[in-house]
């Protein structure tokens, strides 16, 4: 059920350049689906005025802690990540609708951009527990400083890098790199995405041409997270708008109408 | 005990606290966070006789003290709204205001048809006064001759009470609400958002995809007072105030200013537990006073 929850910060760590992780404990328990986020209310004093919407990133029941990983981007998450541990932060949620994940078989492409794989974690995770799923990632960033617990998911999974100025891995966007698995190792039975708005673009098109199955995670500006207010309008494909809130963030490929999506 | 009834035309409210148009979707958008029947009323998102996309993404900007939106009024349509959204709506146990969104004069006089042949709606407030549209709205709202047509055939066609948003960026709304009075409309509401824009400066590009929007939030505040105190000296019947109310005491100010209620847009959205938390401060702002009832503060603001 969708509520506002009163937390306490339990912990706070840097996890790379401008990367936080933040933990909170919960005064209850959450269902929480893989793709599914909260509205963090970061303010201090009258600033910011919105909340700021972010992807779950793990969640420990038994211990009622719950996870984000963000990148400071901006003026709320500058202000998050200078909150101190024992404070109190107010969070809505859980919001919006998960991947869908039932039936799901054969090999699984998950493709972050930068900060995308805060949103693809716990998807990560879900699938690694799936007997019937092969889970392969690929990861992109701008540089080796904005990896976050990558040995810990490489551990885990099979993990290809890549780095838009070489520091690690393949040099090259994450979208060439997919380009080129698929090359080598054929199509994916499905994948999952989430990154900037320019790579989710660009899959778009493999994936619609090449009828791969496919999710990805859509970001979009917010106001209220809960579906009040129309304002986080996704183009769709058959003309009109959907909401990410309400009807995504997790949406398939076929959703959208990509032409129209503003980069 | 106090009372924190109010009177707007031939409705009682239980409370003064209503949800703003447009912010609380078609009025039971909360419904996970309190049921919409705690507020003195809801009003749903404008709707229009046929559906409305909206407007191109982005459609919303945060800014200092408030934030921008271009949605361009997309909602069901009238149809829609009647099939599927009412029914949940008086599920809700609230009192109901619809508003009411046209591109033509007539498409008001068609809406008010329409909707005044349902149960379940206690009155319909006409958006006169919407920055985000190209056609209607606004337009109608600049010249008193449209605003008393318009109020005077939607209550004439509806027979349910009317109440008028107007946009506190007139220079005299003051004038627009005594033309409401006139042609019949039972409350005034002022303000609407205030046009507004932002710009990307890196990508040289306007921030909204509808290029300008509407300000609303705390920006807002001090201009919408301006105006609800102007109007509220100007008309006899109701005004009801709205405008970056964020608090126990902004809505308090606002009462205090003349308005016998108070719209709530934007502190919604970013705290859905501000409704309540605004109520309960008025309670005790007014029990601390010793007041019995809340129309012994209305209006009362010392002259000089
Ligand atoms: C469903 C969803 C899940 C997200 N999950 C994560 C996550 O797990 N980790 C993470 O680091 N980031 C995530 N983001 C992006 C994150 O919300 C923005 O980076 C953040 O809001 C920026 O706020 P700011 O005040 O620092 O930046 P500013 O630029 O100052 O923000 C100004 C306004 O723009 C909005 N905004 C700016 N960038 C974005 C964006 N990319 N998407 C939506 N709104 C934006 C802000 O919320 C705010 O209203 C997610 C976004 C969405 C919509
Ligand atoms: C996202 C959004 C959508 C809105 N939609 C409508 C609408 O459909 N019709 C209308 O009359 N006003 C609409 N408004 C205006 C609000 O009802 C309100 O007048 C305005 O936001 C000022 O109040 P606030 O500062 O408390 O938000 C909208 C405002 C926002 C922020
Ligand atoms: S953010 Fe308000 S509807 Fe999605």
């Amino acid at each position: 059920m969708k509520g506002i929850y009163k937390c306490k910060i339990n912990n706070y760590h840097r996890i790379g350049d401008d990367l936080y992780l933040l933990s909170l404990r919960l005064s209850g328990r959450v269902a929480v689906k893989p793709g599914q986020f909260f509205m963090l209310r970061v303010r201090e004093g009258s600033e910011p005025l919105l909340g700021r919407p972010l992807s779950w990133f793990r969640y420990f029941p038994n211990r009622r802690i719950l996870e984000f990983a963000f990148q400071v981007m901006g003026k709320g998450t500058e202000i998050l990540s200078r909150r101190r541990e024992g404070g109190d932060l107010s969070i809505i949620g859980p919001l919006g609708n998960g991947f869908e994940t039932k039936g799901l078989r054969g090999r699984v492409l998950l493709v972050a951009g930068g900060m995308g794989m805060a949103g693809l974690w716990s998807l990560a995770e879900a699938l690694g527990r799936n007997p019937n799923c092969a889970v392969e990632l690929v990861w992109g960033v701008k540089s080796k400083s904005r990896f976050f617990l990558l040995k810990e998911l490489s551990k885990r999974f099979k993990v290809h890098p890549a780095t838009e100025d070489g520091s690690l891995g393949k040099a090259g966007l994450a979208t060439e790199l997919v380009k080129e698995l698929i090359d080598q190792e054929g199509l994916p039975e499905h994948i999952f995405a989430c990154g900037p708005k320019p790579m989710l673009k660009s899959l778009s098109k493999p994936a619609l041409s090449k009828k791969i199955p496919g999710q990805v995670l859509y970001e979009e500006r917010m106001a209220c997270g809960v579906g009040a207010c129309l304002g986080c309008a996704v183009p769709a494909s058959g003309g009109g708008y959907l909401h990410a809130c309400l009807d995504g963030p997790a949406l398939r490929f076929d959703q959208i109408d990509w032409e129209r999506v503003r980069c | 005990m106090l009372s924190l009834e109010t009177r707007i035309g031939r409705l009682v409210l239980k409370n003064p606290i209503i949800l703003a148009s447009g912010t609380c979707g078609y009025g039971d958008g909360y419904r996970d966070f309190f049921p919409a029947g705690q507020m003195g009323a809801v009003v749903t998102k404008g709707i229009s006789l046929k559906p409305r996309a909206g407007n191109a993404p982005p459609r919303i900007w945060e800014t200092a003290g408030g934030m921008l939106n271009s949605i361009g009024l997309e909602n069901v349509g009238v149809d829609k709204f009647i099939s599927e959204k009412l029914p949940l709506l008086r599920k809700q146990k609230a009192r109901v205001v619809v508003n009411i969104f046209g591109e033509r004069r007539e498409d008001y006089a068609k809406l008010a048809e329409r909707l005044g042949k349902e149960d379940g709606i206690n009155a319909l407030e006409l958006n006169l006064s919407c920055p985000n549209v190209k056609k209607g709205g606004l337009e109608f709202g600049r010249d008193g001759r449209s605003v008393k047509q318009i109020v005077w055939a939607v209550k004439s066609r509806s027979g349910l009470p009317v109440w008028v948003k107007l946009s506190a960026s007139r220079s005299d709304p003051a004038e627009l609400a005594r033309w409401a009075e006139e042609a019949g409309a039972e409350a005034v509401v002022i303000s609407n958002t205030l046009r507004g824009m932002a710009i990307e400066l890196e990508k040289k590009r306007p921030a909204l995809g509808g290029i300008t929007g509407g300000l609303s939030g705390p920006a807002i505040k001090p201009v919408a007072l301006a105006a609800v105190y102007e109007a509220a000296r100007a008309v006899r019947i109701p005004v009801i105030g709205c405008g970056g109310i964020c608090s126990g005491r902004d809505a308090l100010e606002f009462l205090l200013a003349g308005a016998r209620a108070v719209e709530l847009g934007t502190a919604v959205m970013a705290n859905p537990r501000a409704p309540l938390e605004i109520l309960r401060k008025i309670k005790d702002y007014l029990s601390g006073l010793g007041l019995q009832s809340i129309e012994q503060w209305i209006g009362t603001l010392k002259p000089e």
